[in-house]
Parts: structure tokens; C-alpha cells; sequence
């Protein structure tokens, strides 16, 4: 009985953890988050926030996302929240922004969202509502 | 195979025994991704992390010729796909050649990165390697030094984080100032060409029959793509624009047809794959520590170290050829002590020979005979080697041979001076002789040596049981933790816990890896049997302990299921016996005739052992597979 107890919160605690908390975007549980990782080099997943879905991959690197060059032509740029402030560039359903954990340090994520059906501006920003943006 | 009740379960079991695992799936960054519990840093079951580009790119082409084979209509678009990812890696190549270091002197602080320096081309996956060492060590070892005041910190593993963040940054930066990081157009053009060719591809194979190993091989070759694209476009600085071509290929592997109707062979076998790479890397770490293999190697060194008065003479009668004489560093030291007893017109030869023998380049005595190094060089290194000894009598050495060294130079080249006239020549000489004899009476040449095969020892164990491999080949034993283990019990019931609830996953991936390799060698695919060998030994040998140790349900809290070695063990007998051939320079499966503690304590000799002599066996497997295309034949 016991370790049955302790089984279930086990895994709990780490579907738990798995699922509200990755480097410095952090999601709640109205996300579902599948990793997938199908490169060594870069984190994939799928995420799924009520009924929209998304490819999610996320990119890591010393250079600084060159926004405007990334949105020439049909994008748009977006701002998904304010504070601190996260601009993304919105493009071919897909949107793609840069996260830094540390403000003083330049290192990078580099964040790609790729929606599987056609979506708008709004529902976009109403996906990202409850994902939190963690910088110091 | 392997579940998240199995993950969980684990879990609960290292809570019990107090062994912090809480960073194997904490939401720290890269955490979820890299780190695991325990001290072995690197673990043979994650070396395709380390892959080069080349490998990956010969992985992929073997893959995508598979692919075709299965599927006739893609021979265009596999074609397509492969020329575009070899002229991204050519043009990678190129890059790469100009990799001029920085850091020149700087060592990496841990013992597994001993003796690499960093350079431009290497800092992104020497950092991420020590990093991921770190995040590993927390709460259970000393943090490398880079690392040192996270230890004490509220959460570690965010400190650590930090500091591997600048450190990348900061050597960015660095290479940056010297490298032109621009990229240029027509490479840009190739990157994206590259993977518009792959994302055709995986929208074509749709069309293709999906056969059993369909969606493996698509899996194997998009992963290798993926990471070659990722790789090459991130070192230009691409990331950003490629990202959304990733997205979508991703999207479209998600949406394919193949993995789609065959989910269990699909996605859900990729997580399987990082995640028993997970698994047995810890298993591996709490394997050795359970057989305390850091004491048997202390063991083994001093064992060494006490036969190293018949190996160093050895050492320096080495004969190698020079002119008309054979010249050894034994030569060299009657040489140097001739000097000082003979006369000018006695020592002329001596000194001649000296000049000869100083630029005379013999196989590294340490790194073998893949490096080459004068014998000048390799007087410097000893010398460089005392200098940073912890004795005084060691750095006291190194200056007295830094000295002999340089009166040597200047007495040959004022021995070879035309333009001294030859009392004032003659002068010159005798007064750097008379130097000479004072110095050299002061140095002892066989007891540097043999302090620089110490302390060189103590770096590298290899070294003294004679592996000829590179410094930091030796990854088994380098990545062991340093110190006593004063864990065990908790280690023991962590292993037995481990053996209870993996075995049987152990041996199903076992069985698989095995018909892979028989899979590979029947379609004669070079790359698939080389891959699938490797993994096969490396279960076979380096993770044995789960397949032959014994746990019992009820006392599995007041034994040691590594000290209960059953040999009797059908499935890995089986599976293992495509290895039983391999014996450089032992036989690398395990076999006794002994029983009880007698057997375990073989066993563990043999285990540990095979962990110092892996270099070795990775050696003989290649050559196997090179010269009859099998392990055994």
C-alpha cells in the first residue's frame, strides 16, 4: 500500500514538474506539453492549449534574434507581453521570439511556435496568456 | 520498454535511499535534457551526443540509402537531399579548418575535459559537456572548479546555469574578435536548400509503403538531419531564420505517415531511445560505484607503480634510429654527462650527437604513436609537467632540468659559432662547462623522468597500465568520481532497487540492439553494424552488472544484488555472444568458475578492469569490424 501511495506521488510530482516549468518560460497546467525531441541539438514538442495546437521548438544561442530581418515580408510583429517585454514575429502561422534568462548575459533562446491550422493575432496572444516570462 | 511509472518508481526509490535525482526532471534548464543523477559524467550509452558532423552526415546518407531502397520513388529526392546536406558539411569543413585556439594555456577544470583546450571549434560542446558534469555532481560530489562557489547556493543547479551562459557567451565573444562569423550568402542559400530537400522528402515518403522498419529509418535519418542543419546554422549564427524551417519539418514528421500508423515504433520508441540513455548511464555510474572501481583503480596504479623501476629503464633505452648510430634518452643523459668530463675536441661528438637526438621526433611516450613529438619538446613537457607539481622537490627538478636544457643549447651553439675566434670560442665553452657540471651533478634524469610518469599517472591512469590511447580517451575511468565513496549502502540498495525494476528492460533492449546488428549485417549497411556493435558492447560489457547480479523481492534492503553474480543468464548469454570474441586484452565477457564471494569479487575485478581497459576494446571491436565487417566472424 504504501509504495502505491508513493508511486502515485511520484508521479505525480513529476508530471507535475515536467509539465508547468521549462528554462524561462513558464507554462500552467491548462498547457500539454509532449516532448519530442527529434534532435540532440534542439528541444522539440508539442504543446496543446485548449484545442489549439503547436509545434514547439526551442533553439539555443549566442546570437540575438535579428527581429525585423525575420519578419520582412508578410510578418508582423506581435507583442506577447509587456513585463518584461517579449515581441514576437508572426509569420506563415507560425511565431517566433527570443527569450534571455539573463538580461546582462548574451545567451539566447530562440522560441518557434508553429501552429498546425491557420490561426489569428488574437488567438495567438490568448495562447501565450498564461505562459510566464522569467528574466533577471 | 521503459514508462513514466517506471521513471516514477525509480524516483520514489532514490527518495527512500537519499539519492538526489530531483535535477533528472527538475524544470531547470537543460535539466530535463542532459543531467541524471551520480558522478560518472560521460557514460558510453550517451556517445552520440558527441557525434561530428561527418559521422552524422554518414549516418544520414546510410539511412536516407535505406529509405530509397524501401522506397524506389524517393531515389531523386534522397539523392537531392544528400548532395545538399554533403556540400553544408564541406563548407562546415572549411570553416572549421580555421579554428585557431584561444585559451591557448587554459586546461579545462575538470578531470574528464583534462588535457583538451578549448578553441573556437570545440567550446560549445567541451562547455555543455562540463556543464552537464556539474548539474550531475550536485549534492553528490565536488563541482568542477569552474563551478565551485554554486555548491553552497540555494539552488545550484540556476547558478550553474548562469555560469555556463556566460562562459558561452564570453567565449563567443572571444572567437568572434577573431573569426568572421559572417556568414555568406551562398551558404545561407545552402542551409535552406538543405532543408527544403528534407522537408519534400518526409512530405514524399507519405506516398511511399510503409514497411516495419520505415519508420525507424525515417526517425534515424531526421534526427540526423535535423541535428546537422541545427548544428551548422547555429555556428552561423542562423539559429533565428532556420527556426522556423525546423518547426515545420518537425510539424510535418509529427503529421507523417509513417510515424503516424506506426506509433510504437515511431515516437514512442525515439523517447525510449534518449530516455534508456538516461537509464543507463545511471545504472552505469551506480554499477561502478557499487563495485568501488575507484579504489580498484588506485589499486591497479599502485600495482603499476611499483613495476615502473622495470618500465622506465625500458623507457629510456627506447632505441630510435639516427644516422649511423641508434639513439635512445639514455643516450642523450651519457651524452650530457660526457660533456662535462671530456675535452673540447672529446665533447665535440657528444655534442653533434646531442644536436642530432634533440631533433629527432619519437612516438609520444604517453599519448602513443598517433603523436609525434622531438625529443626537445617532450624535454620541455617533463619539465612543464614537474614545474606544476604540489612537491617543491618536483619543481626544484624542473628548473634543474630547464637549466641543463638551456646550457646545453647555448654550449652547441657556441660549439657551432664560425664567426667566435677559436680562443675566444674555446673560452666560451669552458665556462659553460664548468656550469654544466655544477648543474647536471644537481639533476637526477631518471628520477624526473620517473616523477613526470607519476604525476602523469596520477592524471591519467592509463598511462601507467601502458594504454596507448589519448589523454582524455580514457573516458571510464577519467569520468569516475574523484575520492572515497562514502555512500555505499545507500549506492547498494539504489543498484538492487535499479536491478528489480530495469532488468527486464535492460534485456528487452538488449535483444533488440542484437537484432539490429544481425539486421545490419544481413543488409550489410557498414554504418548500422558499426553503430549497433558499439551498443551491443557497450551493454554487453559496460552494463553487465545489471544482467548478471541476483535481487531478491523481500531482503532486497539488507544485500547487495552486485555481490550475487548469477552466470546462468540465458537471454544475455544469447544476445552477448555476438561478443564473445572480443579479447584485447583480455576476454571482455565475464566467466569464473568461482562461487559466492569468491565470484563476486572476480566479477568485480573483471568489471572494473574492463572500464580501464576501454579504450582498448573499442580499439579491437573497430579493427574487427574494419578488417571482416563483424565483431566475430
Amino acid at each position: 500500500m504504501r509504495s502505491v501511495v508513493l508511486f502515485v506521488a511520484a508521479f505525480f510530482l513529476y508530471t507535475y514538474i515536467y509539465a508547468v516549468e521549462t528554462f524561462e518560460l513558464r507554462f500552467d497546467k491548462s498547457y500539454k506539453i509532449e516532448p519530442k525531441n527529434f534532435s540532440k541539438k534542439f528541444q522539440s514538442s508539442k504543446i496543446s492549449k485548449s484545442g489549439v495546437t503547436a509545434t514547439w521548438i526551442k533553439i539555443e544561442s549566442l546570437d540575438s534574434l535579428k527581429l525585423k530581418d525575420l519578419c520582412v515580408g508578410s510578418g508582423k510583429i506581435i507583442r506577447l507581453m509587456s513585463n518584461p517585454e517579449l515581441l514576437g514575429c508572426f509569420k506563415n502561422s507560425q511565431i517566433t521570439f527570443q527569450t534571455q534568462a539573463y538580461k546582462e548575459i548574451s545567451y539566447y533562446n530562440i522560441h518557434t511556435f508553429d501552429f498546425k491550422n491557420k490561426i489569428a493575432q488574437d488567438q495567438i496572444i490568448s495562447f501565450f496568456k498564461e505562459m510566464k516570462y522569467v528574466q533577471e | 520498454m521503459f514508462k513514466n511509472n517506471q521513471i516514477s518508481l525509480f524516483i520514489v526509490c532514490c527518495f527512500l535511499v537519499g539519492i538526489p535525482v530531483k535535477f533528472v526532471f527538475s524544470a531547470s534548464a537543460r535539466a530535463d535534457q542532459t543531467a541524471y543523477a551520480g558522478v560518472v559524467e560521460t557514460c558510453p550509452f550517451k556517445s552520440a551526443a558527441d557525434q561530428s558532423v561527418t559521422d552524422l552526415v554518414d549516418s544520414v546518407k546510410s539511412s536516407l540509402n535505406q529509405l530509397a531502397k524501401d522506397c524506389p520513388q524517393l531515389s531523386e529526392r534522397v539523392r537531392q537531399a544528400e548532395q545538399k546536406l554533403i556540400s553544408v558539411n564541406v563548407n562546415q569543413k572549411e570553416r572549421n579548418s580555421d579554428n585557431s585556439g584561444y585559451y591557448s594555456n587554459m586546461q579545462s577544470p575538470n578531470p574528464s575535459l583534462d588535457g583538451l583546450t578549448l578553441n573556437c571549434r570545440n567550446y560549445k560542446t567541451l562547455l555543455t559537456r562540463e556543464q552537464e558534469i556539474a548539474i550531475s555532481r550536485i549534492g553528490v560530489t565536488s563541482l568542477p572548479s569552474r563551478y565551485y562557489s554554486c555548491a553552497n547556493r540555494d539552488d545550484p543547479a540556476q547558478c550553474i546555469n548562469k555560469i555556463f551562459m556566460q562562459s558561452m557567451s564570453e567565449s563567443s565573444a572571444n572567437c568572434k574578435a577573431t573569426l568572421n562569423d559572417k556568414l555568406d550568402e551562398e551558404m545561407t542559400k545552402k542551409i535552406f536548400a538543405a532543408a527544403d530537400s528534407f522537408s519534400d522528402l518526409v512530405r514524399e515518403s507519405n506516398s511511399c509503403p510503409v514497411t516495419q522498419r520505415t519508420p525507424q529509418l525515417l526517425l534515424n535519418t531526421s534526427s540526423g538531419f535535423l541535428d546537422v542543419l541545427a548544428g551548422v546554422s547555429m555556428n552561423f549564427g542562423l539559429a533565428g531564420a532556420l527556426s522556423g524551417f525546423l518547426a515545420k519539418t518537425v510539424g510535418s514528421l509529427l503529421d507523417s505517415q509513417a510515424l503516424s500508423d506506426s506509433p510504437k515504433l515511431a515516437i514512442y520508441q525515439l523517447e525510449n531511445e534518449s530516455n534508456f540513455e538516461n537509464i543507463a548511464c545511471i545504472w552505469y555510474q551506480l554499477q561502478n560505484r557499487n563495485l568501488r572501481c575507484q579504489e580498484y583503480q588506485v589499486e591497479a596504479v599502485n600495482a603499476q607503480t611499483n613495476r615502473r623501476a622495470v618500465t622506465c629503464p625500458e623507457y629510456l633505452n627506447n632505441t630510435f634510429a639516427g644516422g649511423n648510430n641508434l639513439l635512445s634518452l639514455k643516450s642523450l643523459m651519457q651524452n650530457l654527462n660526457s660533456i662535462e668530463k671530456n675535452s673540447e675536441e672529446n665533447s665535440a661528438e657528444s655534442l653533434d650527437e646531442i644536436v642530432d637526438l634533440m631533433k629527432k621526433k619519437i612516438p609520444h611516450p604517453i599519448e602513443g604513436p598517433g603523436k609525434a613529438i622531438t625529443v626537445e619538446n617532450h624535454m620541455a613537457e617533463i619539465s612543464e609537467v614537474l614545474a606544476a607539481s604540489n612537491l617543491q622537490k618536483d619543481r626544484s627538478q624542473a628548473e634543474k632540468l630547464n637549466r641543463v636544457m638551456h646550457l646545453t643549447k647555448k654550449l652547441v651553439a657556441t660549439h657551432q659559432d664560425q664567426t667566435l675566434v677559436s680562443s675566444k670560442k674555446s673560452a666560451e665553452l669552458d665556462k659553460i662547462r664548468k656550469e654544466f657540471q655544477t648543474d647536471i651533478k644537481k639533476f637526477n634524469f631518471n628520477e624526473a623522468v620517473d616523477r613526470y610518469w607519476v604525476l602523469k599517472g596520477q592524471t591519467a591512469p592509463s598511462v601507467l597500465l601502458s594504454i596507448e590511447s589519448s589523454l582524455a580517451g580514457n573516458k571510464a575511468i577519467l569520468n569516475m568520481s574523484q575520492g572515497i565513496d562514502t555512500n555505499i549502502p545507500k549506492i547498494q540498495l539504489t543498484s538492487n532497487f535499479m536491478v528489480k525494476n530495469f532488468n527486464i528492460m535492460f534485456e528487452k533492449r538488449l535483444e533488440l540492439v542484437r537484432r539490429r546488428y544481425d539486421a545490419a549485417l544481413k543488409d550489410g549497411d557498414t554504418q548500422a553494424v558499426k553503430s549497433h556493435a558499439l551498443q551491443l558492447m557497450n551493454l554487453c560489457s559496460m552494463a553487465s552488472g545489471m544482467f548478471l547480479s541476483s535481487v531478491d523481492g523481500d531482503d532486497i534492503q539488507v544485500y547487495n544484488a552486485l555481490r550475487r553474480i548469477n552466470l546462468d543468464k540465458g537471454k544475455y548469454n544469447k544476445a552477448c555472444s555476438a561478443i564473445s570474441c572480443l579479447d584485447k586484452p583480455k576476454k571482455v565477457l565475464f566467466s569464473s568458475d568461482k562461487k559466492g564471494k569468491e565470484l563476486a569479487d572476480d566479477f568485480r575485478k573483471h568489471q572494473c578492469q574492463t572500464l580501464l581497459d576501454y579504450d582498448i576494446i573499442v580499439e579491437d571491436l573497430n579493427r574487427r569490424l574494419t578488417a571482416t565487417g563483424a565483431i566475430c566472424k
